[in-house]
């Protein structure tokens, strides 16, 4: 019995909660200082509540609860009595002393004191126990634009969020292994939960209110299903006129698709859609949901009136990906079987892109062209009328994970991509050559043989006023060897997220740098389009958000560059680790974490001061 | 299809994928990893065999749901696990860290059921888990002296402070 292994205070905490006896507590705080200190802790008392009884069924009527009253305020209480009050769960009514409701409104006071106090102060939002929170996002209603604001947070998804006026003025959604919950950031409750029991939310779509219905009615819907059946046929026209004017939609993938409503009512159920197999991905086309399954299988769902439409030409393996051009009606995707597939609702035609070796990880459109990138490490791009593969890009040496494509004033598009390793490459991208510039720039590489964490963050709302939409990625630091500068962040950087003025940037070690973008000087910027430069294009757009700032590094011309950003903010959070960050138009960041073994959600305010 | 998995001391598992997908940080990392081989370097082979053989005992129960509805907060352990957890102290705690390590819910956690309100504010349901719970029940009814004895642990209070604390604890007894 020599070697019993130290547990940490966490997991003594565990077990204690498990006790829920008050004579066996009492006992273990006799024990010494630091069971002494474990047995004070707000969660075993909670547990204790419920053993007794103090909640809204079982009012204290039991003698059992009778006792535990008298114990309860006793002097040594204090942490019972703590739980209760912030607790909203138990109602004073059934403790029945107005001693205790009159604690609970001087609480309350204090609270909400605190809550007004503007600056870095945290809230915690929510304690969500064990479930891992795989993914954040936010959106404030009022300004939402009208297209989708859509980031890629997490590794399997795709979480979205926008909010209605319905639904209060600021939420989030946090994606957490088998349920999604909603939060009202105003009042620090979350709005709703969505509980999937037995089915693992992979991916999910939010559906907006404010369709653009101008845009969608563009595109006639005359698709082609699976069974050969005009969909034109089953929808009259100007059906998406009234389609959701009035409410959200959250539509989220697991075994099932499951369409809930935004806010939803007490007991209301999701309509739930049975695919052929567990979905892998999700994307919208217009009013239509395209869903991608397991068995390889493409799925056309209508969500006005929540039928299957039919299905796509699908693949032989696994879906991985989707994508979709939402005027145009072009889907496209990628699978396990090594091939992607385009297919042109309006006219049936479905083409198959051929040429990788191995399967195909991300799928990206972009107007006349598509971008597949595959665990075979290279990228490539394709006519999306004709199939044909303009070009492959052949940068990387390990798996390609993400991809995205980026508009910077004063250069061109250029599409960014993110290897296993945590490379990143920029290609720059002109609208009329047929081949892609490879630009690949050494201060984007990242010493390969650190951690392979990596994230690509665009702008995907209204494009930077000055500077232009940036490109950051994170992974290990430091990232740029050139740098002379200090390194930001003690840990790995765990996540990067922006907003319309910001870039927000959580690291592992408990800090979150803000940074703003440095509008770029009328004679910095470089002529529209340097197309075929023999050595790749220069430009002045995608940053790496990594170490230090400002950045400041020589591009392959020798040319001193400078970042576009500029550290504006770092705020110490104090918590042990951060796990997701995601960042509000008003200048307020939510930051998923872990706070005494849990995971919950807070939310800083970041405004400059 | 398996997944590679070393452990500390360097031995190899091949675990089909199934069974891995029950352990959630290995579930994560295959996402990542590939083909490669998983390290684990806080787990000994000897912990490592063990947890497999629950998640492959376990590999077909459905995941802990997450329930908002009546709440059972039994302290049961099922026939099986029983047989499972009875192993020596050491290799117990072993598994609590290791289960805790490696983020197996339904290993560490059985999670309770909390009333809906309860899970709208707070969502805090903490859990029973096998290792923790059976702690628990080492820890009933002994005397301070007992506890201290089976987990060595080391008091440090001084004589006044002990009293100090029987005094104020009196509240606890049961009545």
């Amino acid at each position: 019995m020599s070697q019993i292994p130290e547990l940490p205070d966490e997991l003594w905490l565990h077990i204690l909660e498990q006790i829920k006896h008050l004579e066996s507590l009492h006992t273990i705080s006799l024990l010494n200082q630091r069971f002494h200190a474990l047995v004070q802790e707000e969660s075993i008392w909670k547990e204790l509540c419920y053993q007794y009884k103090f909640n809204k069924e079982a009012r204290c009527s039991s003698s059992t609860s009778k006792a535990f009253f008298e114990a309860l305020f006793h002097p040594r209480s204090a942490s019972v009595c703590n739980y209760l009050r912030n607790s909203d769960s138990i109602p004073s009514t059934c403790i029945g002393v107005e001693d205790y409701n009159w604690r609970n409104a001087t609480q309350r006071r204090e609270c909400q004191q605190k809550l007004d106090v503007r600056g870095a102060a945290p809230r915690i939002m929510s304690r969500s126990g064990a479930w891992a929170i795989k993914g954040v996002s936010a959106a404030l209603a009022a300004n939402v634009p009208a297209s989708i604001n859509a980031t890629n947070t997490s590794f399997d998804g795709r979480v979205g969020v926008v909010s209605s006026g319905r639904v209060r003025t600021l939420s989030v959604v946090a994606y957490m292994g088998s349920h999604v919950q909603v939060y009202d950031l105003s009042a620090s409750v979350p709005v709703a939960t969505y509980a999937i029991p037995e089915d693992k939310v992979r991916t999910m779509v939010l559906v907006l209110s404010n369709e653009p219905s101008k845009e969608t009615a563009e595109c006639a819907p005359g698709v082609r299903g699976g069974d050969g059946m005009h969909i034109e046929e089953r929808l009259g026209p100007g059906v998406f006129r009234g389609w959701g004017n009035k409410q959200m939609r959250l539509i989220t993938g697991g075994e099932k698709i499951k369409v809930w409503r935004l806010p939803t009512r007490i007991g209301e159920k999701p309509v739930v859609l049975t695919p052929t197999a567990s979905i892998r991905c999700l994307t919208l086309v217009n009013a239509y949901l395209v869903s991608g399954s397991r068995d390889g299988s493409v799925a056309l769902w209508n969500l006005q009136t929540n039928e299957k439409l039919g299905d796509l030409e699908g693949f032989m393996d696994s879906v991985m990906c989707l994508d979709a051009h939402r005027t145009r009606g072009i889907v496209i995707g990628g699978s396990m079987d090594k091939s992607a597939k385009v297919w042109h609702l309006s006219t049936g035609m479905t083409l198959r892109l051929l040429g990788h070796q191995l399967s195909v990880h991300r799928v990206l459109l972009d107007d006349h062209r598509a971008f597949t990138a595959s665990m075979d490490s290279s990228v490539r791009m394709w006519d999306v009328d004709t199939g044909d593969c303009m070009c492959v890009l052949t940068t990387h040496r390990t798996s390609v994970i993400h991809l995205g494509i980026f508009e910077s004033l004063g250069c061109m598009r250029s599409l960014v991509s993110v290897c296993f390793s945590g490379i990143a490459a920029v290609h720059g991208l002109s609208a009329q050559s047929k081949t892609a510039t490879e630009y690949n720039d050494e201060a984007l590489a990242i010493d390969e043989s650190i951690y392979p964490h990596s994230k690509l963050v665009a702008n995907s709302g209204a494009p930077l006023p000055k500077s232009g939409a940036l490109a950051s990625f994170a992974s290990d630091t430091p990232p740029i060897k050139s740098s002379k500068g200090f390194n930001l962040h003690l840990s790995q950087i765990v996540d990067v997220a922006s907003n319309e003025s910001y870039y927000v940037v959580g690291s592992l070690d408990g800090q979150i740098s803000v940074f703003q973008p440095i509008p770029i000087p009328q004679e910095d910027q470089e002529p529209m389009q340097r197309t075929s430069e023999p050595n790749g294009c220069t430009f002045a757009g995608p940053v790496v958000i990594g170490s230090s700032t400002p950045l400041n590094w020589d591009d392959s011309a020798g040319r001193k560059r400078n970042s576009p950003v500029k550290l504006i903010r770092t705020i110490e959070t104090g918590l042990y680790a951060l796990f997701r960050v995601s960042a509000l138009p008003n200048g307020i960041v939510v930051v998923g974490t872990k706070d005494n073994g849990e995971m919950v959600l807070i939310h800083y305010d970041f405004t400059p001061r | 299809m398996s997944i590679t998995i070393v452990t500390s001391d360097n031995e190899q598992f091949c675990v089909e994928k199934l069974v891995a997908q029950r352990i959630a940080l290995i579930e994560d990392m295959v996402e990542n990893a590939g083909d490669r081989p998983i390290p684990l370097p806080n787990v000994t082979a000897s912990v490592l065999r063990k947890i497999l053989e629950y998640c492959e005992h376990h590999k077909n129960d459905p995941l802990p749901p997450y329930d908002d509805g009546s709440r059972s907060r039994t302290t049961h352990i099922s026939e099986w696990d029983q047989k499972f957890i009875t192993v020596d102290q050491e290799m117990l705690f072993e598994i609590i860290l290791a289960a805790n390590y490696l983020e197996m819910k339904p290993l560490l956690y059985v999670r309770l059921n909390v009333p809906r309100v309860q899970c709208l504010t707070a969502c805090n349901a903490v859990a029973g888990d096998i290792g923790c719970k059976t702690v628990a029940n080492m820890i009933k009814g002994k005397s301070p002296e007992e506890i201290r004895k089976l987990f060595n642990i080391v008091n440090n209070f001084t004589p006044e402070e002990e009293a100090q604390i029987r005094k104020e604890a009196e509240w606890a007894e049961d009545r």
